[in-house]
């Protein structure tokens, strides 16, 4: 379950570029995930969700772009695509093992998509949060 | 599944990119934010400025990754009783999800180490590495060698700042396991097939092993070893030493 670990570096990238209050809420986050990442898409897709309760990624679609696996083989000196996919790292044009991965091991966020800053929900719960937190000064008073 | 819209290159959406926020008073429209990085660029860049640390110092890094019973706590204590009494100094750390008996295990050897009880945490991370450390006085050191978690999959994508990934295979696991883990085996510069004193016991297929470790990462260095009968160990000890040799004639120059 590493998918957590990147699920929190994930959440806590896409904070730090986030404008400050009101808090915008996030609509979509494109992630690019490499064949040969060893991450496995569903584990992060429900590890996100699970942390991302209560945040302004509370109702993020994670938009997921597979990365096929090229390989580059310095006989041929040529970079393919692997016939084989994860389970035979060799050149598809001489057939020759090379463990030389230059696509297929991504684990990237491309970009961030926030609502508009006349977004109603999201104006809502930065208005909750205002009254949430004026109680919670009042209780400590 | 090339995602044709946006290529595989990154392609953004064709709406329009608003960088400049202050453009506009207030935004009415859905705004990207253009972020491009990587997910563990935090721990990436650690690593990075740790290797850089570590080979200043001239202490040879090694991180430790196999399933859990493949023999890295057995190889490992022979490891640095050996290069102890090379003259070496050594050091460990080592992570479990609980208990300290792997620590215990490996200080028999003399060298002094650390454990890392990552409550639950599937692998180790290089800012796990970074406050231990501190508490070892790595800087005077020849070796420090790091046991990773048991575990087949998650450690391959936490650079930990090493210089020499090392996967070990026991034969009593089979000789499949590079072509069903392919990720760990590919980012590993050795490959330590251990418990060869079982592998007729076991019918362990030495050539198929070979073969797959070769489909999965033909650069892969590759020793068998019995830490209990002491088969193959020699040569592992010598190509320690002369990797720390190599590494630090490389980054002295």
């Amino acid at each position: 379950m590493h998918e957590l670990s990147i699920a929190q570096q994930l959440i806590a990238i896409t904070n730090e570029h986030l404008p400050n209050e009101p808090a915008p809420r996030v609509l979509r986050i494109k992630i690019r995930l490499g064949e040969f990442s060893c991450v496995h898409q569903d584990s992060l897709s429900n590890a996100f969700t699970m942390l991302a309760q209560g945040t302004a990624m509370e109702k993020t679609e994670l938009v997921i772009e597979r990365i096929p696996i090229a390989l580059y083989c310095p006989t041929c000196d040529l970079v393919s695509d692997s016939a084989h996919g994860v389970q035979s790292l060799r050149c598809p044009q001489c057939n020759s093992p090379t463990g030389d991965i230059r696509r297929g091991q991504e684990l990237d966020l491309e970009w961030v998509e926030l609502a508009p800053e006349d977004d109603l929900e999201t104006q809502a719960t930065y208005e909750s949060q205002k009254s949430e937190f004026a109680q919670d000064s009042c209780q400590q008073d | 599944m090339q995602d044709t819209k946006h290529g595989i290159d990154g392609g953004f959406p064709l709406r329009e990119t608003i960088k400049d926020t202050n453009r506009k008073p207030r935004s009415m429209e859905p705004r990207i934010l253009e972020v491009r990085t990587k997910i563990l660029k935090k721990n990436d860049e650690l690593a990075r400025s740790m290797r850089a640390r570590f080979q200043e110092w001239g202490v040879f890094v090694s991180n430790w990754v196999s399933s859990p019973g493949s023999g890295k706590t057995a190889l490992l204590e022979a490891t640095l009783r050996e290069l102890l009494h090379r003259g070496f100094s050594v050091g460990a750390i080592v992570g479990d999800l609980e208990t300290d008996r792997d620590a215990m295990r490996l200080a028999r050897s003399g060298a002094p180490v650390r454990q890392i009880m990552t409550h639950g945490c599937c692998h180790l991370e290089a800012d796990m590495i970074e406050r231990e450390i501190v508490h070892l006085t790595v800087a005077a050191m020849d070796f420090l060698f790091i046991e990773n978690v048991g575990n087949l999959v998650c450690p391959t994508s936490w650079d930990l700042g090493e210089s020499l990934r090392i996967a070990l295979l026991s034969v009593t696991e089979g000789e499949d396991k590079p072509l069903k883990y392919p990720g760990l085996f590919n980012t590993s510069d050795v490959v330590l097939i251990t418990k060869s004193d079982l592998a007729a016991v076991c019918d362990f297929d030495r050539q198929a092993a070979l073969k797959n470790i070769e489909l999965i990462q033909p650069k892969a260095k590759i020793f068998e070893v019995s830490t209990k009968t002491g088969t193959g160990l020699e040569n592992w000890f010598d190509y320690l030493e002369e990797r720390r040799r190599s590494d630090s004639a490389l980054t002295h120059a």
